[in-house]
């Protein structure tokens, strides 16, 4: 679960900076978090943004294509 | 007849299944993108023709160390004709001279546009992402084009810390309104968390001054307090990270925007903010 990565990554981070094993609001979030049960995991992420890109990108690409002819021409123009 | 019906049936499902094998295999963004052959015919024009790479170096060298300062045209002309691998070294001393000269404001969108080109075409990864993040000794900026470029070459070799180094810079300098840059930005920086690497390449890192044995004394007429701006200055790679997770993140629909805001205020150390996020992230049911 990504809840358990951010607190696992978490206390490390607070032990790396602070030499301590974590501090109050530290404490806290970890309880929190690990309170919390199901959550998106680092997969399910990942695939959602995957699959948000791919949905994306061909529309950004046909925009793309089409308008960077004059994009080249604009930037050549400045020649002049 | 009804053969012919069944041939025809299996030719469509044959055709639709070959339609669903081409999504799933898609990668991010087509070479078409990159517009190779628009950009390749820049060098048809009369004027860069006749161009020869070396000579104009020559010039414009000249011209930097007798008057220390030269025409940005004739920078721009360069680097959109130079395509010889062995003038990158050229190529990033002449825009460092200009950034000292007085016309570096006067440097052309194309000049931007055509370094990035060339580094990325000869596979200079190190050194375009040095240029991008010295914004104060190169003043480069890349483009939309360029930036989505980067981020699909970069992700496309599995080279996730060149990627998020790329997305980064687009976080610092606050450029949201492309959705693909923001997604390809985010996918670029959760892959590279999943392996973490020396965020800094050998020659960024600077190399701590020795003590002096004797303690010396001057008095200043005036003493200059550090200042920290809490976004340029910011040098730690995770705070980085955490903040390009927030300022993107937030940009999608949730839950997306929950977890990455999350990650992001985790990564920044920044607890009590997000305890406040993990708290109104319980309070949605899922």
């Amino acid at each position: 679960m990504l809840f358990r990565e951010i607190v696992s990554f978490a206390r490390n981070h607070v032990k790396e900076y602070t030499g301590e094993d974590a501090n109050t609001d530290m404490q806290h979030l970890s309880q929190r978090l690990e309170s919390m049960e199901g959550g998106a995991s680092d997969e399910d992420l990942t695939l959602e943004l995957e699959k948000l890109i791919k949905t994306t990108a061909p529309e950004v690409e046909k925009k793309h294509i089409k308008e960077f002819p004059e994009v080249c021409m604009f930037l050549f123009l400045e020649f002049g | 007849m009804s053969t012919c019906k069944f041939l025809l049936r299996t030719q469509s499902i044959l055709s639709r299944y070959a339609q669903v094998q081409q999504v799933l295999k898609r990668n991010f963004l087509s070479e078409a993108y990159k517009c190779e052959k628009e950009w390749a015919a820049r060098l048809n024009s009369p004027l860069l023709a006749k161009v020869k790479p070396l000579s104009l170096y020559g010039d414009i060298d000249h011209s930097f160390s007798h008057f220390a300062r030269a025409n940005p045209v004739d920078i721009d002309i360069f680097l959109n004709v130079v395509e010889d691998e062995d003038l990158v070294w050229e190529v990033e001393d002449m825009l460092f001279k200009l950034r000292l000269s007085p016309d570096t404001h006067k440097m052309h969108a194309s000049t931007h546009h055509a370094l990035i080109r060339f580094l990325l075409k000869h596979g200079k990864k190190d050194t375009l992402l040095r240029i991008l993040r010295q914004k104060s000794a190169y003043g480069i900026f890349s483009d939309k084009f360029c930036t989505n470029i980067m981020l699909d070459t970069f992700i496309k070799q599995k080279d996730f810390l060149a990627a998020a180094r790329v997305a980064v810079e687009e976080m610092l300098q606050e450029e949201c309104e492309e959705p693909l840059t923001v997604l390809l930005s985010l996918y670029a920086c959760h892959m590279y968390l999943r392996n973490p690497q020396e965020w800094y390449f050998k020659d960024e890192i600077p190399e701590p001054e020795p003590e002096p044995k004797e303690v010396v004394k001057i008095r200043v007429p005036y003493l200059r307090n550090p200042f920290f701006d809490g976004h340029f200055d910011v040098s730690d790679p995770k705070v980085l990270l955490g903040k390009t997770f927030v300022m993107f993140g937030s940009l999608q629909k949730a839950p997306l925007s929950d977890y990455y805001r999350l990650l992001g205020l985790t990564l920044s150390g920044k607890w009590q903010d997000a305890l406040s996020a993990a708290n109104s992230l319980e309070e949605v049911p899922r």
